[in-house]
C-alpha cells in the first residue's frame, strides 16, 4: 500500500517536473510561432506570443524567393549534401572507433592523442588555410568541401563518441562470436552494431542537425545562389543597414526545422529499442 | 587472449587508416599553418615577417587578453558541470517508463535545435532585459528587479544560463547511455531494498561513467571555445565581461585580419585545453569504469 | 606540437605503409605552411590575366612607379573593348537586403538585354559573414569579377593598390568625369583607382516629432536647446529621453561635437589631430548629456535588450525620441517608429564649424584577377550611369554619388534623399579610415571599450581619452 503510495507520488512529481521544466523549453517555438504573425513592432513590444492582428506575410514573402527558388529549393539543397554527410560520418566514425577501442597496434596512443587534439582548436584560425587547401584542390562552389572529409571520420567529436559507448559494452559476445569463425567485419557488422544502436542513431541525428544549421561553412565555399543550402537562404534578406521583416525570417526558420524536428521525433523509437540491445550487459 | 591481440596487431592500423589519411589530407596542413601563422606578424592582406615567441610574449603582456582568459575558465568550469547534471538529471527522468516521453524528449530537445539562431538571440534578450520576464517573475517573489544585460556579471549569468538551457547533446547522449544500463540491475537492487537515490548513484552512474567522461572532456573543449553565446547575445559586452578567448580569435582574424595573432590565441588555447583533457584522462583511472576491460 | 611531429618523423623509421605517405604529407605541409608573399594568386601578381586582353606595356611603366598617390600620374585607359560575341559569364558579388537583391536582379536581366553574349553569375546573401568570404576570395584570387565593398575594406584589402583592377586602365568604358576628384582620391591607392563609390553618406539628427509635441519642446537645433529638452523630457517622466545612443553612435557625436568646436580633421595625413586635453573634453561633453538626461546611460540601455535601436522598445514606442544615424539608415528608423511622425530635422550647431564625417557607403570594384575587365567596367557603367541601370536600382544602394546617375533618379518623397541632401549640404570633414575599423570603435575596439568605462563610470575622461589616442595610433600603425 505505502510503496504504491509513494510510487504514485513519485509519477506525479516527475510529471511536475517535466512540465514546469518543459514549459520553458518549448515557449521559444511557441512564442516563434505566434511573432511569425506579428509586425517588427509587435515582436519587439513585448514577450507575448499571441498576435493582435494576424498577418500571413512573413510567409507569403518568405515564399517568393529570389529567382524562381524558394524556401522548399533551398531546402531541398540541404539535404542533397546533409544526407550523404550524415551517412558517410556514421560509418567512418563507426569503423575508426572500432579500430581504436577494439584493437592493439603500433602507436595507437600516439594516434589516439592526434585524434583528440584535433578538438582543441577554434575554428576560425583554420578557416583560411582550409580555404587556400580547398581552393587548390579545385572543390570551390561545390559540396566536396563539406562532405568528403566525413568520408575519411574527420567528425573527431562523433568518433571519440563511439568510442566511449564501445568501450562500455563488455567483449564477451565478440569473443564467442570469434570463436565462431567470425571475422573482424562480419563481428563489427552482426555484433557490435547492434549494440551501438543507440550512439550510432545519435550520432546520425547530431550530424542530421548541426550540418543543416551550419551556417559559416557552406557560406565560405559556395559561390553560386543556386547551390545554397536553406542556413544561407533563411539570412538572405535580414539587412542590417535598411532592416528586414523579422515575421518572415521567423516564418521560414520555422518551416526549415520542421525535419529536424520530424528526424528527432522518430528517430527516438531507436533508443527504445535499445533497451533490447543493451540488456545483454550485466 | 594475449596471442589473439597480437594476431590483431595490424587490424586495428587498417581500420584507422581512412582517418589518418583523412587527418593528413584535411587537417594536418591547416593545423600546422596556423602553428606558423603565431609565430609571424601575419596581416592576411600584407607580406608576412617572422617575430618568433613576439605575438605570444605580446598575449602573455596584455591584460585586456589575459582577462579574456580569466573569463574563459570562469565561463567553462561553471557551465560544463551546470550543463551536465542537469542534462544527467533530466535524462534519467526521461529514461522512465511514463506517458507522452516521446513528447517530452522531443521537447526537451528543442532548445538545441533553434540552436544560435537569430529568434533566439532576441528571445534570450527578451527574457532578461529590464522590463522582461525574469525581472517580472522575480518581482513576484519580492526581488529586487535586475539590469542582467547592463551588469558585467549578469550578462556573463545570461550566456552562462543559455547554454545550459541548451543541454539537449548531452542529454540525448545520456539517453542512450541509460539504455544500456540493464533492468535486471534495478530489479535485484530494488529487491535488496535500495532506493531510487541509491540505486542512481551505486548502479547507474557507475555504468555510465565513459559516457559522463566523454560529455565531460567535449563540452569542456566546447565551452573553451564558446563563441556563438556572447557574439549573438551581448557582443562581448559590457565592460569586456562576456568577451571569451574565441571572440578575441575571431576579431583578431576577420575583424582585423590579423591572423598571426589570431593563431597565436588560438595555440595558446589549444594547449590549456590540451593540459585539461590530459588531466582528465588521467583521472579516469580513479573513477571511470569500463567493461571492456572486464577481467583483464 | 614539435614533439608530436618528431615522434611522428620517427615512425618513418619504423613503419612503411602510412607512415611513408605521412612523411611526405608533413614535409609537403610544412614547406606549404609558410605563409610568404607567394602564397595567395591575388596578393601580389594581380596584373597576367588582364594583360591577355590588351596591350598594357604603357601601363605598367606608370605601375612600377606607383607608391604615392598624390604624385603618380593615374595609369591612361588601355582602348579595352567589350566583347559583344563571344560567350562570356561575370560573376558579381553583393550582400544587402531583399530590395536590394530583387533590384539588382532586375537591373542585371536588362543589362543581360543590352549584351546578350554576357551571362552574369549574381552572388548576394546578407551582411552576416560576408566580409570573411569576400576576404578569403580576394586574398586567394577567387574573387568575383564585380565586387561591392565596404569602403574601408579597399584599403585593408588591398594594401599596395594591387588586388582590385586599376579602373583607370577602363576608364574609356567606365565614365571616371561623373565622380568628384575628392571620391576618386578615397580609393586612389598607389596610384591606382581601387574603386569607384556608389554612394555618399553622413550622419543626420532624426526626432520622433510625436513625442516632442507630446511634451511640448521644440525640435532642438543648437546645443542649448538639446539641454533643455533633456530638462524637460525628465521633468515630463524620467523614462523620456530627447536622443538615444550607443557606443558607435557616441563616437560619432563626441567627433561631431569636438569638430563642431575646433573645427579640424579626426585625422589627416595619418596623424591625429585632437590632443588629449580636447578629446578628454569630448568625454565630458557626453558626460554632460548622460547627465542632463539627454541620452540614457549605455547600461541603461543595454538593459533595454535589443541590440539594434530599431528593434528598443524605447525607441518603438517613442520614450527614444531622437537619434543621430546615417542617412542610409533613416528608412528603417522611421518605419519602427509606432504612431509617431519621424522628420529629418537640422543639424544641431555644437559650435562655430560644421561638424560630422562624410564618408562613402558602398563602392564597386573589380577584381584583380579577372579575365574580363572590359565587361565588368560595363557592368558597373551600366548599373551606376545608364538609365536602365540606375533606374532599376533607385536608391537601394543609398543615393547615388555618381552625378550622371543621380540626375536620372527622381528621388521626390524619399527620405534618404532628404537626409542624404542635409548631410551633403552640411559638408562636415572626410572620414578617415580607421574610425569605422571594428578594432576602433567596434565591440570589443579601443574606442568601444574607452566608452564604455566612461559611461559606466569606471575612468575618468582623461585616462579615457588616452586610451583612444593609444588605439588610434595603433590603428594607423596598422
Amino acid at each position: 500500500m505505502t510503496r504504491e503510495m509513494r510510487g504514485r507520488v513519485q509519477t506525479v512529481l516527475r510529471y511536475v517536473v517535466l512540465i514546469v521544466v518543459g514549459m520553458f523549453m518549448v515557449y521559444p517555438l511557441i512564442w516563434m510561432v505566434g511573432a511569425s504573425f506579428m509586425t517588427n513592432q509587435q515582436i519587439f513590444s513585448g514577450v507575448g506570443f499571441i498576435p493582435k492582428s494576424p498577418t500571413l506575410d512573413g510567409y507569403i514573402r518568405g515564399f517568393a524567393g529570389y529567382q524562381g527558388m524558394n524556401l522548399l529549393y533551398f531546402m531541398f539543397n540541404t539535404y542533397k549534401f546533409v544526407l550523404p554527410k550524415v551517412l558517410f560520418t556514421v560509418v567512418s566514425s563507426t569503423v575508426t572507433a572500432y579500430g581504436f577501442a577494439r584493437f592493439d597496434f603500433p602507436g595507437k596512443k600516439f594516434s589516439f592523442a592526434v585524434l583528440l587534439s584535433t578538438l582543441f582548436l577554434p575554428q576560425v584560425v583554420l578557416n583560411v588555410p582550409q580555404y587556400i587547401l580547398f581552393d587548390q584542390m579545385g572543390w570551390l562552389d561545390s559540396y566536396l568541401p563539406i562532405v568528403v572529409p566525413s568520408l575519411l571520420a574527420a567528425d573527431t567529436y562523433f568518433v571519440y563518441m563511439q568510442i566511449q559507448f564501445l568501450r562500455g559494452i563488455p567483449r564477451e559476445l565478440e569473443e564467442a562470436a570469434q570463436i565462431d569463425g567470425c571475422g573482424i567485419m562480419q563481428r563489427l557488422w552482426y555484433v557490435i552494431v547492434p549494440m551501438l544502436k543507440p550512439s550510432i542513431v545519435s550520432c546520425a541525428l547530431f550530424q542530421f542537425m548541426w550540418a543543416s544549421n551550419d551556417f559559416m561553412g557552406p557560406l565560405i565555399y559556395i559561390n553560386t545562389v543556386a547551390k545554397y543550402p536553406v542556413s544561407i537562404f533563411l539570412r538572405m534578406s535580414m539587412d542590417a543597414d535598411v532592416g528586414f521583416e523579422w515575421n518572415r525570417v521567423l516564418a521560414m526558420s520555422l518551416i526549415a526545422i520542421i525535419p529536424s524536428l520530424v528526424v528527432f521525433f522518430l528517430a527516438q523509437d531507436s533508443f527504445v529499442d535499445g533497451i533490447a540491445a543493451g540488456g545483454v550487459k550485466g | 587472449m594475449r596471442s589473439k591481440a597480437r594476431q590483431k596487431k595490424y587490424a586495428g592500423l587498417y581500420l584507422i587508416l581512412p582517418w589518418w589519411l583523412g587527418f593528413l589530407l584535411f587537417k594536418c596542413y591547416p593545423f600546422l599553418s596556423s602553428l606558423v601563422y603565431s609565430f609571424h606578424d601575419y596581416n592576411l592582406f600584407k607580406t608576412p615577417t617572422f617575430l618568433g615567441l613576439g605575438n605570444y610574449v605580446k598575449i602573455l603582456k596584455d591584460p585586456l587578453i589575459m582577462r579574456a582568459f580569466v573569463q574563459t575558465f570562469k565561463y567553462a568550469f561553471l557551465t560544463v558541470p551546470l550543463e551536465l547534471g542537469f542534462a544527467l538529471f533530466i535524462a534519467y527522468i526521461l529514461n522512465t517508463k511514463i506517458k507522452g516521453v516521446n513528447f517530452f524528449r522531443t521537447a526537451y530537445y528543442i532548445p538545441s535545435i533553434l540552436g544560435g539562431s537569430v529568434s533566439i538571440a532576441v528571445l534570450w534578450r527578451f527574457l532578461f532585459k529590464t522590463e522582461g520576464l525574469i525581472n517580472m517573475l522575480l518581482s513576484k517573489i519580492g526581488m529586487e528587479p535586475f539590469n542582467w544585460l547592463g551588469d558585467p556579471d549578469g550578462a556573463f549569468w545570461v550566456i552562462v544560463l543559455l547554454r545550459i538551457w541548451q543541454f539537449g547533446s548531452p542529454m540525448v547522449i545520456f539517453l542512450a547511455a541509460l539504455k544500456g544500463v540493464s533492468e535486471d540491475l534495478y530489479e535485484a537492487a530494488s529487491i535488496d531494498g535500495a532506493g531510487k537515490v541509491r540505486q542512481f548513484f551505486s548502479i547507474t552512474v557507475p555504468l555510465i561513467t565513459p559516457v559522463i567522461f566523454y560529455n565531460f572532456v567535449t563540452q569542456l573543449c566546447n565551452k573553451f571555445q564558446e563563441f556563438n553565446g556572447p557574439f549573438i547575445i551581448t557582443q562581448g559586452g559590457p565592460l569586456r565581461a562576456t568577451t571569451l578567448v574565441s571572440l578575441l580569435v575571431y576579431n583578431n582574424a576577420f575583424r582585423n585580419y590579423e591572423m598571426g595573432m589570431a593563431s597565436a590565441i588560438a595555440w595558446l588555447l589549444f594547449l590549456i585545453i590540451m593540459t585539461l583533457t590530459a588531466v582528465s584522462f588521467i583521472s579516469q583511472k580513479y573513477w571511470v569504469y569500463y567493461s571492456d576491460e572486464d577481467g583483464r | 606540437m614539435e614533439k608530436m611531429m618528431e615522434k611522428m618523423m620517427k615512425k618513418t623509421k619504423k613503419k612503411r605503409g602510412i607512415a611513408a605517405l605521412l612523411a611526405g604529407m608533413m614535409a609537403v605541409s610544412l614547406a606549404g605552411c609558410m605563409p610568404t608573399a607567394k602564397e595567395g594568386a591575388g596578393a601580389e601578381s594581380p596584373q597576367p590575366q588582364a594583360a591577355g586582353a590588351g596591350s598594357d606595356a604603357a601601363a605598367e611603366g606608370t605601375e612600377g612607379a606607383g607608391g604615392d598617390s598624390a604624385t603618380a600620374a593615374p595609369a591612361q585607359a588601355e582602348g579595352l573593348q567589350v566583347d559583344t560575341e563571344t560567350p562570356i559569364t561575370l560573376r558579381m558579388n553583393w550582400w544587402g537586403g531583399d530590395s536590394r537583391h530583387q533590384a539588382t536582379l532586375a537591373a542585371i536581366e536588362k543589362f543581360q538585354e543590352k549584351y546578350p553574349n554576357i551571362t552574369v553569375a549574381p552572388e548576394y546573401e546578407s551582411f552576416t559573414g560576408h566580409e570573411e568570404k569576400v576576404a578569403l576570395g580576394v586574398r586567394s584570387g577567387n574573387a568575383a569579377d564585380v565586387m561591392q565593398l565596404d569602403w574601408s575594406w579597399v584599403p585593408t584589402y588591398s594594401p599596395d593598390g594591387d588586388n582590385f583592377y586599376d579602373l583607370n586602365k577602363v576608364s574609356d568604358i567606365l565614365d571616371l568625369e561623373a565622380y568628384t576628384e575628392k571620391d576618386k582620391a578615397v580609393f586612389t591607392i598607389g596610384g591606382k583607382l581601387n574603386a569607384i563609390p556608389v554612394s555618399n553618406t553622413g550622419r543626420v539628427f532624426c526626432w520622433n516629432k510625436t513625442t516632442f509635441d507630446k511634451i511640448g519642446v521644440e525640435i532642438p537645433t543648437t546645443l542649448e536647446e538639446l539641454m533643455a529638452a533633456g530638462k524637460s523630457f525628465e521633468a515630463y517622466d524620467p523614462a523620456y529621453y530627447p536622443l538615444v545612443t550607443k557606443e558607435l553612435d557616441r563616437a560619432f557625436l563626441m567627433v561631431y561635437y569636438l569638430q563642431s568646436k575646433y573645427g579640424k580633421d579626426w585625422v589627416k595625413d595619418d596623424v591625429p589631430q585632437y590632443t588629449q586635453e580636447e578629446i578628454a573634453e569630448g568625454f565630458d561633453f557626453l558626460q554632460s548629456l548622460e547627465e542632463g538626461h539627454v541620452i540614457p546611460s549605455l547600461e541603461k540601455i543595454a538593459g533595454d535588450g535589443a541590440d539594434l535601436i530599431d528593434t528598443n522598445i524605447n525607441w518603438i514606442d517613442g520614450h527614444y525620441a531622437g537619434i543621430f544615424l546615417y542617412d542610409t539608415s533613416v528608412v528603417k528608423h522611421a518605419q519602427a517608429v509606432e504612431d509617431g511622425e519621424f522628420v529629418v530635422g537640422d543639424y544641431v550647431k555644437m559650435g562655430d564649424y560644421n561638424g560630422g564625417f562624410i564618408k562613402v557607403n558602398q563602392a564597386f570594384g573589380i577584381s584583380a584577377t579577372t579575365e574580363h575587365p572590359a565587361e565588368a567596367a560595363a557592368l558597373i557603367q551600366f548599373l551606376v550611369a545608364e538609365e536602365d541601370g540606375v533606374t532599376t536600382l533607385g536608391d537601394t544602394r543609398g543615393v547615388p554619388a555618381n552625378q550622371k546617375g543621380l540626375a536620372m533618379l527622381d528621388l521626390s518623397g524619399s527620405q534618404v534623399a532628404e537626409a542624404n541632401a542635409k548631410a551633403i549640404a552640411w559638408g562636415g570633414f572626410p572620414m578617415d579610415k580607421t574610425f569605422e575599423r571594428s578594432s576602433f570603435t567596434g565591440a570589443d575596439g579601443t574606442f568601444y571599450n574607452a566608452l564604455q568605462l566612461s559611461s559606466y563610470g569606471q575612468s575618468d575622461s582623461a585616462s579615457c581619452a588616452q586610451m583612444v589616442l593609444d588605439g588610434l595610433a595603433e590603428e594607423l600603425a596598422r
